[in-house]
C-alpha cells in the first residue's frame, strides 16, 4: 500500500467525528444540505425577510439574485422538515460562507453543527442539558453554561451561550434558542402541537478551543504541518 | 448595531444613582444585549453595546437603555419636565403636502423664528454628552436635534425656513433628479423609488437618510422649519444602502421607529429651542399622522413559563416582571395579557413575553435537564455517513487529509461579491488548490519527514451548475521515480472500488501530473454502481469505523522561518540500536532541533552505520550557519566521547 504509516484526519473531520458519536449516543440523526443555497432556505424559511436588518447580521456571498452560499448550516433545518415528521433531533455538520475579511478568528470559510431537536416537550432546560452534556463530553471536563438573550430571528427566545471549563473564563461559542413557531409554520409543523429547540456551534471554534490553535486560517491552506499533529 | 452609551447620561433618567458602572454592565450583558466594551473615562463610562435588530427599534437611544435598566434594577425613574412655549401667531404654519402612496408614516413640522445666535444659555452639558460618545458639535440647532436622537431615538430635521421656497412636499423622487447633500462635494443621483422632502427648487433632502446642502442651518440662519417624521423600515434601508448613506436617521428608521416617538422628539427639540433661545416665537404645528398603529396585546398561556423556561414562577412574579417592563400585563382566565409599550415593536407573541420575563428573572436560573431518548432512529444521511467512511479508509492507506479553499481564481460559477480578486470564483475540481497545497507541503517534505506526501481532500466542488463531492487523491515524488505511484494509484483505486461498490474512472484521463505531483480526481456522487444513493443509512457500519477522538493534542504553530537540513552517519557496534543514538542525538541537539529521522543504516563488520537527518528551525528568527553547526558540534562531540562510537 502507499505507505507503512496511517496517514491524518483535518482536526476539523475529527471534530466532526466527535460531534457525531456524541450526538449519536443521543438519539441524533445527521441531516446534510448544500452548500450553495437560495434566499428561501438561508433566510426567508427561517424569518429572516428580504429588505430586514436581521440580514446585515451575516454578510453573504451572492451568486445571482436567487443563489448565494449559505451563511449557516441553520438553512438544512427547512430541507429535514420538510421531509419529515415530528418529533425528530438531528445534527447538521457543514461548511459555511461570510463575505468578510479574514483574520486569526475570521475566515471567509468555515464548519458549523447545526443542531435541531422537535418534539412535544421541547425546552430551555432540555437545551441546555444537551449542550452540557455534549460539551462535557467533548472537552472531558467540568463545564458551565452561562445564557444571555441574543436574536437569531428563527428562534425565540433567542440565546448566545457562554462555556467556561473548569472553572475558567466565559468563552462565546454558540447561539441557540427555541425554534420560532413561523419557522415551524412555514415546514408544515403544526406550533400548537409541537415545540422545537435548535442550535449553532461554529466547528472551528471548538477545534482552536481544545486542541490551542489560535488562527482559523491554518484550517483551509491545506498545509500538512498542521494536520500531521493531529 | 455597535451604539456607545454614556453611564452619567443613562443615570440623568432616573431619580436614584445607578449601581456602579462595572455592574450596571455586567447585568445589560445578562439581561438586555451583548456589551462589546466598557469605556472608563475620568469622570464617565462609556459601554459599547452590540445592539441587534430586534431591540433596535427602541434601544438605539440612551432613553431605551434606560428603560432596560429600569426594568432590571426596578428603580424610578425621573420626571422631565419640558417648558413648553406658547404659539405665536404671527408665525405662520409650513405648509406640507404629502403626496399618495409615498411610504411615510407620520410627517410633523413646524416654523420657529428670532433664533439669531449667539446662544442665551450654556449649552456645555448637551455638547459634552455627545463629545462623550463622539459626536462633534455643528451647529447648536443641529447638536440639540442629534442630542435629542441619541437621548429618547427621534431622528430630527431642521431647514433653514429663508432657503425653502413654498410648500414642503413629500414625494417620490423622479429618474435622475439630483441633490447636494451637506458635507458632501458631488451631488447624489436619485431614483423613482426615493423619498424626498422638496420643495418648488427641488429637493431639499433625502427623507429620513440625510439633508440637502441647500436649506442647511449657518451661523446667520434666522428662521428654521424642524422636522420630526417617520418613514417606513424598508422605503429607507433600500435608499440609504443603495446611495451607500448609512446615517444615524437611516439606521433608525431601517429598524422601525414608533410614529407616537415623532411628537415626543419634537416637543423635546421646541423646549431646548426655548430655553436657548428664549427670544424664539414657535409657529403651530402641521402634523400629518393618516393611521395610528394599534395596541397590540399578546395572551401568553401561564404554563407556558414553566413548559419552556423550566423555572416555576409565581403569578405576582411574571405580573412584577412585565409590570417593570411597561407591559401593563393582567391575568385573564389561565393566560397573562400584556400590552406592550408601542416602543417594543419586537414584542408581538406569546415566546417574545416568555423570552422577557426569562431574560429580566435571569437565565443563569435556568437549569439543564438532558432530554429523553425519543424511540426510533433517527436517519443518519447517506451522503454523510459514505463520505467520512471513505476519509478513514484512505487515512488506513496512509493518505493525509487536507482542506483547501473553496474559492478559486478561475471556475465556472462566479461570485458577484469576492473576497478578492483571486478569490472570484466557487472551485470547479479541487485538482489546482490541491496541486497548490501539495507545492507547499512538497516544500516542507523534510520537515514533515517523509520522502513523498500522500495527501487527499474529499470537499464540495461546483461545476457548471449546482454542486457535488469530489475526492482527491495527490501524491508526490513521481519525477524521482523514488515510487512507483501509478501501482500505489492503482491498488488503491482497487480497495476503493472493492470497499465501496464504485467504479473509478480511468487513471490516465481523469489524473494530472506536474512538477512530480500527481493528483487523481473522482466525483464521489456519480460512483456508486450498486447502490443507487439513498438517502440514509445505518450508523453502525460508520461508527465501526471511526478513530477515537485525539486526546491531549497540543497544537504547535509551525514556525514561519526557514528551516536547516543537516545529515550525520555514526558508526556504531552492533548491539546498539538506531533509537539508543536518536535518543543521544535529541538529548543534545538543543532545543531547535525540530525532527530526526533515520534514512540509512549499513553494516560492515561488527559495527553498524546509522544515517539520521536533522531539521533545525527556530520560532523567532532564521537560524544561522554557524548556529547550527554549533548544535551539530555538540552532537558529534557527545558521539565521540563514548568509545567504540564515531562520525562517519
Amino acid at each position: 500500500m502507499a505507505s507503512k504509516e496511517q496517514g491524518h484526519l483535518h482536526p476539523i473531520t475529527q471534530v466532526i467525528f466527535d460531534v457525531y458519536r456524541i450526538f449519536h449516543e443521543h438519539g441524533f440523526g445527521v441531516a446534510r444540505g448544500p452548500e450553495l443555497e437560495t434566499p428561501y432556505y438561508n433566510f426567508d424559511a427561517l424569518n429572516i425577510p428580504k429588505d430586514h436588518p436581521a440580514r446585515d447580521l451575516q454578510d453573504t456571498f451572492w451568486l445571482g439574485p436567487e443563489k448565494l452560499l449559505r451563511t449557516h448550516t441553520s438553512s438544512v433545518q427547512m430541507h429535514f422538515m420538510e421531509k419529515h415528521k415530528p418529533p425528530f433531533r438531528i445534527i447538521a455538520p457543514g461548511k459555511v460562507f461570510r463575505q468578510e475579511a479574514s483574520d486569526r478568528t475570521h475566515e471567509a470559510q468555515f464548519h458549523q453543527v447545526e443542531g435541531l431537536v422537535v418534539s412535544k416537550d421541547a425546552s430551555l432546560p432540555q437545551l441546555i442539558g444537551t449542550l452540557e452534556y455534549f460539551m462535557r463530553v467533548f472537552f472531558d471536563t467540568d463545564i458551565t453554561l452561562r445564557l444571555r438573550p441574543s436574536y437569531f430571528s428563527f428562534v425565540e427566545p433567542g440565546v448566545e451561550i457562554d462555556v467556561s471549563r473548569d472553572g475558567g473564563p466565559w468563552i462565546e461559542v454558540l447561539g441557540a434558542g427555541m425554534v420560532h413557531p413561523q419557522v415551524l409554520k412555514n415546514a408544515g409543523i403544526d406550533p400548537g402541537t409541537w415545540r422545537g429547540f435548535a442550535f449553532g456551534v461554529g466547528i472551528d471554534r471548538l477545534t482552536m478551543l481544545k486542541y490551542g490553535v489560535d488562527d482559523i486560517r491554518a484550517f483551509y491552506n491545506g498545509d500538512l504541518r498542521l494536520v500531521t499533529q493531529f | 448595531m455597535l451604539a456607545s452609551y454614556s453611564y452619567q447620561w443613562l443615570s440623568s433618567f432616573f431619580k436614584e444613582p445607578l449601581p456602579k458602572a462595572e455592574e450596571v454592565a455586567d447585568f445589560l450583558n445578562r439581561r438586555s444585549f451583548e456589551i462589546e466594551k466598557v469605556r472608563k473615562g475620568e469622570t464617565d463610562t462609556i459601554f459599547d453595546i452590540s445592539i441587534l435588530p430586534d431591540r433596535a427599534s427602541y434601544a438605539l437611544c440612551h432613553k431605551g437603555v434606560a428603560y432596560e435598566l429600569h426594568a432590571i434594577f426596578n428603580t424610578p425613574y425621573h420626571e422631565r419636565v419640558l417648558k413648553t412655549p406658547t404659539i405665536s401667531h404671527e408665525v405662520s404654519e409650513v405648509r406640507v403636502s404629502v403626496r399618495d402612496g409615498v411610504p411615510a408614516t407620520r410627517y410633523i413640522a413646524q416654523r420657529v423664528e428670532g433664533i439669531a445666535l449667539p446662544l442665551k444659555a450654556d449649552l456645555t452639558e448637551i455638547l459634552q454628552r455627545l463629545q462623550s460618545i463622539n459626536e462633534r458639535s455643528i451647529h447648536p440647532l443641529v447638536d440639540m436635534a442629534n442630542y435629542i436622537m441619541f437621548d429618547m431615538g427621534q431622528p430630527l430635521h431642521v431647514f433653514d425656513a429663508d432657503k425653502v421656497d413654498g410648500e414642503l412636499v413629500i414625494r417620490f423622487a423622479s429618474h435622475g433628479e439630483e441633490v447636494l447633500l451637506i458635507g458632501e462635494e458631488s451631488p447624489r443621483e436619485l431614483g423613482e423609488s426615493d423619498v424626498v422632502i422638496a420643495d418648488k427648487k427641488g429637493v431639499l433632502a433625502i427623507a429620513g437618510i440625510k439633508g440637502g446642502a441647500r436649506a442647511a442651518v449657518t451661523s446667520s440662519t434666522n428662521a428654521v422649519i424642524i422636522e420630526s417624521a417617520n418613514f417606513d423600515s424598508v422605503a429607507i434601508r433600500k435608499t440609504a444602502r443603495r446611495l451607500n448613506l448609512l446615517s444615524d436617521a437611516a439606521k433608525r428608521f431601517e429598524n422601525k421607529v414608533n410614529p407616537f416617538r415623532a411628537e415626543k422628539g419634537i416637543d423635546q427639540f421646541i423646549s431646548y429651542i426655548h430655553h436657548f433661545f428664549p427670544d424664539a416665537r414657535f409657529g403651530s404645528r402641521y402634523d400629518w399622522f393618516p393611521s395610528k398603529p394599534s395596541q397590540v396585546s399578546v395572551k401568553t398561556s401561564l404554563t407556558l413559563f414553566e413548559e419552556v423556561l423550566g423555572i416555576s414562577l409565581r403569578e405576582e412574579e411574571i405580573l412584577g416582571i412585565l409590570t417593570q417592563l411597561e407591559m401593563e400585563p393582567r391575568i385573564d382566565n389561565g393566560f397573562v395579557v400584556s400590552n406592550p409599550p408601542p416602543e417594543r415593536a419586537d414584542v408581538v407573541i406569546a415566546e417574545d413575553i416568555i423570552d422577557e420575563v426569562g431574560r429580566i428573572y435571569g437565565y443563569e436560573h435556568v437549569k439543564g435537564v438532558l432530554p429523553k431518548k425519543e424511540k426510533g432512529d433517527m436517519p443518519l444521511d447517506f451522503h454523510f455517513s459514505y463520505e467520512n467512511r471513505l476519509k478513514v479508509f484512505l487515512i488506513q492507506q496512509g493518505f493525509s487529509e487536507l482542506y483547501t479553499s473553496s474559492f478559486a481564481p478561475e471556475g465556472v460559477q462566479k461570485l458577484l461579491n469576492p473576497i478578492a480578486k483571486d478569490r472570484a470564483f466557487l472551485r470547479a475540481s479541487l485538482k489546482d488548490t490541491l496541486f497548490e497545497a501539495m507545492v507547499r507541503n512538497v516544500h516542507n517534505q523534510d520537515l514533515l519527514g517523509v520522502e513523498a506526501i500522500h495527501a487527499f481532500e474529499i470537499g464540495t466542488v461546483f461545476p457548471k451548475e449546482g454542486e457535488h463531492t469530489s475526492v482527491a487523491l495527490a501524491i508526490s515524488g513521481i519525477k524521482n521515480n523514488k515510487l512507483n505511484t501509478d501501482s500505489i494509484l492503482h491498488q488503491v483505486r482497487g480497495a476503493i472500488e472493492n470497499t465501496f461498490s464504485m467504479v473509478l474512472p480511468p487513471i490516465e484521463k481523469e489524473s494530472t501530473v506536474k512538477d512530480g505531483i500527481l493528483i487523481y480526481k473522482f466525483s464521489l456522487t456519480e460512483a456508486p454502481k450498486e447502490a443507487p444513493l439513498q438517502l440514509e443509512e445505518s450508523p453502525d457500519q460508520l461508527l465501526s469505523m471511526l478513530p477515537a477522538g485525539k486526546e491531549g493534542v497540543v497544537y504547535r504553530k509551525p514556525s514561519v522561518y526557514p528551516f536547516v537540513v543537516r545529515d550525520i552517519a555514526i558508526f556504531v557496534p552492533e548491539e546498539v540500536t538506531s533509537s539508543h543514538v536518536s535518543k543521544l542525538i535529541m538529548e543534545h541537539a538543543g532545543v531547535r532541533l525540530q525532527k530526526l529521522y533515520i534514512f540509512d543504516t549499513f553494516k560492515k563488520d561488527d559495527r553498524v552505520s546509522y544515517a539520521f537527518r536533522l531539521i533545525f528551525q527556530d520560532y523567532a528568527k532564521t537560524l544561522s550557519d554557524a548556529e547550527v553547526n554549533d548544535c551539530m558540534g555538540k552532537i558529534s562531540q557527545k558521539v565521540e566521547e563514548i568509545s567504540g562510537w564515531q562520525v562517519r
